[in-house]
């Protein structure tokens, strides 16, 4: 595999707030149209390695490569969405309107937005359901509905990387489900990158899963056992894995 | 009230005043929406009280020094701005300490300005009237600063509309788009600054954070997208002004003092009205 086939790479990257070190030597890389879990401990440094994906920090130490630039280059090809906890649900906007803001960067300097603009919104709130409540406000909206704006919103620009933080955090199961089947059928054109705390379902869904407890390792999620899930968290956890389930078998 | 617009056909000082309430009412509406949808009223408060300063130093150096040509407004504007982009620093940079260094920088702009008023001659009557406001007071000159400052907030308020609404609504998500985060939030507190400026001419800087956020807070409640709340607070602006001049008129009160009155009166009765309405619609569910 060459470098050009890589979606992310990250070499000998450590990061610390501070003396404390949250991520350490961490090197590793995707390839194009992976679908990536990121998993590991609360406090592990999953947000931290997203933000430094994202050129929102700073390696101290390292080297990182976002679809073959710097991600300070790249952060305008990557659909983010951030953990829905900091933004506040009272704001004046409807759905349409946050959807919208994922065409800065690629929309006019000033000015109102343009007609595709407006399309490319309208579908991505198609795409993740809720094309009927464009129009609707945010305010209204309940919070998995809200989930799906900023998903849609990350979608909105097109981009050839997603990457979303926590995005069934307030989801019931069953429209869990439906965003992971949503998101596979994304993953067809365009890598996703997916923070869960989640871990039972990793390897239901995704191709890679990044364990991140300081010290970051890639697995195949075929090849991730139990034990190396347990050892990360410090205590029991299970896997599912899809021939498991598929077959009926229970994991051990 | 009859005596009211009796007087507005005669009296010069008070058509000045009409129209400089209905001019400062757009940049109020617009720029208040911004306030209040971000939750920025305490920034926008220490930008206010600065202006002291700068109207203190304008007035003394056209007093005592003779630059006659300086105006306090010319000094409200320049302190204005400047304490805009440096209150908008600390709140980028210093996040632990933003409140304490915004209180430091509220006091210490109107320190200056007090110190300044104290050593220029005429004290008593100016200080109250840069405090509470003098809009049946406002000269031909001060219309046209005034109107100028209403169309520089406007234009750039309604160009830069949605980049502004990306960054108060998620600053993060906006930087990631590209967008120049720091400078967008710097020139919207500089909008904020100009439309202060307009806003001490009608009621004066201590009722100045009143008139820029109640008719926008009344709006949110009614509106759900910023640029509605931004039509009806307009609106509201505009009719409590021109209410606050026509029922001080005749009993002779303070035109700013009553301005504010009104906007607060509707605010809570458009605070009560929401409760009544909400606990009916409960009853009807549980009855």
């Amino acid at each position: 595999m060459t470098d050009s086939d890589l979606a992310i790479k990250f070499d000998g990257v450590s990061f610390a707030y501070d003396r404390e070190t949250v991520v350490d030597n961490a090197s590793f890389s995707i390839a194009h149209r992976d679908f990536v879990g990121v998993i590991g401990p609360n406090g592990g440094g999953k947000s931290t390695l997203v933000k430094l994906m994202l050129g929102v920090l700073k390696p101290q130490k390292g080297t990182i490569e976002v679809l073959g630039h710097t991600p300070h280059r790249a952060c305008r090809r990557i659909g983010y969405m951030p953990q829905n906890s900091h933004l506040d649900p009272e704001f004046p906007v409807s759905a349409l309107d946050v959807v919208l803001m994922g065409r800065l960067g690629i929309t006019s300097a000033a000015g109102p937005y343009k007609p595709t603009d407006r399309q490319a919104a309208m579908h991505a709130l198609d795409e993740v359901g809720l094309a009927d409540l464009a129009h609707r406000p945010l305010r209204a909206l309940s919070g998995g509905q809200r989930q799906r704006v900023l998903i849609a919103r990350a979608l909105a620009g097109e981009p050839e990387l997603l990457i979303l933080d926590e995005p069934t955090a307030n989801l019931d199961p069953a429209v869990q489900d439906d965003l992971y089947d949503q998101l596979r059928e994304l993953n067809k054109t365009i890598t996703v990158v997916i923070v869960s705390h989640d871990v039972g379902f990793v390897s239901l869904y995704f191709k890679t899963a990044i364990c991140v407890s300081r010290k970051v390792h890639t697995h195949s999620t075929r090849d991730l056992t139990n034990q190396q899930v347990t050892d990360m968290y410090g205590r029991e956890v299970r896997l599912i894995h899809r021939d498991n389930l598929e077959t009926g078998k229970c994991c051990d | 009230m009859i005596e009211f617009v009796e007087a507005i056909g005669q009296n010069a000082l008070l058509q000045n005043a009409l129209l400089v309430g209905v001019i400062a009412s757009v940049a109020c509406g617009v720029m208040g929406s911004y306030v209040v949808a971000r939750r920025i009223s305490y920034i926008a408060g220490g930008i206010a009280h600065c202006t002291l300063g700068g109207m203190g130093i304008a007035r003394y150096l056209n007093r005592v020094v003779g630059w006659t040509w300086l105006q306090p407004l010319h000094g409200a504007v320049l302190a204005a701005v400047i304490a805009a982009i440096i209150i908008g620093y600390v709140s980028l940079r210093a996040r632990q300490r933003e409140d304490t260094v915004i209180s430091a920088l509220w006091a210490s702009g109107m320190a200056i300005g007090i110190l300044f008023i104290a050593r220029t001659p005429g004290y008593g009557e100016d200080l109250m009237s840069y405090l509470f406001g003098n809009i049946l007071l406002v000269s031909t000159g001060d219309l046209y600063l005034v109107a100028a400052l209403d169309v520089v907030v406007l234009a750039l308020g309604l160009i830069f509309y949605n980049r502004f609404l990306a960054v108060c609504y998620d600053a993060e998500f906006a930087r990631l788009r590209g967008v120049n985060v720091e400078f967008y939030y710097l020139l919207l507190l500089s909008l904020v600054a100009l439309t202060v400026v307009v806003l001490v001419t009608v009621v004066g800087l201590v009722l100045v954070i009143a008139l820029l956020t109640l008719p926008a807070a009344i709006a949110s409640h009614f509106m759900s997208r910023l640029w509605q709340v931004m039509v009806v607070a307009i609106a509201i602006s505009m009719l409590s002004t021109v209410a606050g001049l026509a029922l001080s008129y005749s009993p002779q009160l303070p035109p700013g003092a009553t301005t504010i009155a009104i906007c607060a009166g509707a605010y809570l009765a458009t605070i009560l009205m929401k409760r009544v309405l909400s606990s009916r619609r409960t009853n009807h569910a549980n009855g």
